[in-house]
């Protein structure tokens, strides 16, 4: 089903369901994985990725269709998984560093984690970036997304973008010969 | 020195102000695509290394089979049933809990004789009673069921303005700052 289809259906209350089944179908996994890079755990993931898809569902009837739906899922997301961070920082009232040392502790010790040795360094040297470098190489190298639909996510400019881009992919290929 | 030579010698002359360099033919209309080789060139370790592109994260099996239908029962149980802190009894009890609190503190603080007596107590057993009190508190606050319940919603009272305009607004900016590196 496209994302017209599905826009139009869920306007039609009979459709709803249905319509929204078919949203989740279509973007469970790239959600999930956008929101796995950023949390490392997979049951912080799961928690997060249904709050996201429950938010959808309360705001789809409010979507201007002003952007793309999966960058204005995305959005949804980055923002949860962002705020889910700071959630816990405050709760435990540690500094953000402490909440990235948590989070290379998963990297190292979590379950539902199978990587070989360069791609768990490339995991950690990704968690030493800075949170906004970390979500665009995530999003570019990984997801390849286009700077101009990460620029929709993330409100900010495509010449921001390949900046900090670039910046991140240096400091990762000096993370990936010296360490 | 005549006048003419003056003239041209002076920063007034709009001819110094035009700059001696040149550049080749249509150099700045390829120079965005040059920049971008530039950065693919740098970056053609990553960029070609397909092993790395694999994440290392894997799901429990048949995680996506169940995942729209957990959403579904989240939704649903969400829209008929209140969170336990939103309870109105909940709400009633609490209330009254705190009453109780205070009126018990209202009539148990201790009279000016009570004070006298504890001038004759020294601090190291009065600072002993104080963390065995408060040893038992935390036990207590653990045991109270639901208690994250209870913490989300004192942490959803303090950033409540902001979460409500975003989940009615979902399409605000989130404030990334790219130039703080």
């Amino acid at each position: 089903m496209e994302d017209k289809e599905i826009l139009q259906a869920f306007r039609v209350s009979s459709n709803k369901d249905f319509a929204f089944k078919n949203l989740v179908a279509e973007y469970q996994e790239r959600i999930y994985w956008h929101v796995r890079k950023i949390l490392i755990s997979h049951d912080d993931t799961d928690d997060v990725v249904q709050e996201v898809f429950i938010k959808v569902y309360k705001n789809l009837d409010t979507f201007r269709e002003a952007s793309q739906l999966f960058t204005w899922i995305y959005r949804i997301a980055t923002n949860e998984a962002l705020n889910f961070l700071k959630k816990r920082q405050r709760r435990h009232a540690v500094s953000m560093d402490d909440v990235y040392q948590e989070l290379e502790n998963t990297l190292s010790h979590g379950e539902h984690i199978d990587g070989d040795e360069i791609q768990m360094k490339l995991q950690k040297a990704l968690l030493k970036l800075p949170e906004k470098q970390r979500l665009v190489f995530n999003m570019r190298y990984f997801d390849d997304l286009k700077y101009d639909d990460i620029s929709e996510i993330t409100g900010t400019s495509v010449g921001a973008l390949k900046a900090s881009y670039h910046l991140a992919v240096k400091k990762i290929e000096e993370s990936l010969t010296t360490g | 020195m005549n006048n003419n030579d003056h003239d041209k010698n002076s920063l007034e002359n709009l001819e110094l102000k035009k700059l001696p360099f040149k550049v080749g033919e249509g150099y700045f209309n390829g120079l965005s695509e040059r920049i971008s080789n530039a950065i693919d060139a740098e970056e053609s370790d990553l960029k070609y290394n397909l092993h790395l592109k694999k994440s290392p994260f894997v799901t429990p099996e048949g995680y996506f089979d169940t995942l729209s239908a957990s959403i579904e029962t989240k939704l649903s149980v969400g829209q008929k049933e209140l969170k336990f802190y939103q309870r109105p009894l909940t709400r009633w009890l609490a209330v009254a809990a705190s009453l109780t609190l205070l009126i018990t503190i209202y009539f148990n603080q201790p009279s000016s004789a009570d004070s006298d007596l504890l001038a004759n107590v020294s601090d190291e057993t009065i600072i002993s009673f104080l963390e065995s009190e408060n040893g038992i508190n935390d036990e207590f606050l653990i045991s109270v069921e639901e208690i994250d319940s209870v913490l989300d919603a004192i942490y959803d009272d303090e950033t409540g303005i902001f979460v409500n305009t975003l989940e009615s607004n979902p399409e605000l900016e989130y404030d990334f700052e790219y130039f703080d590196y």
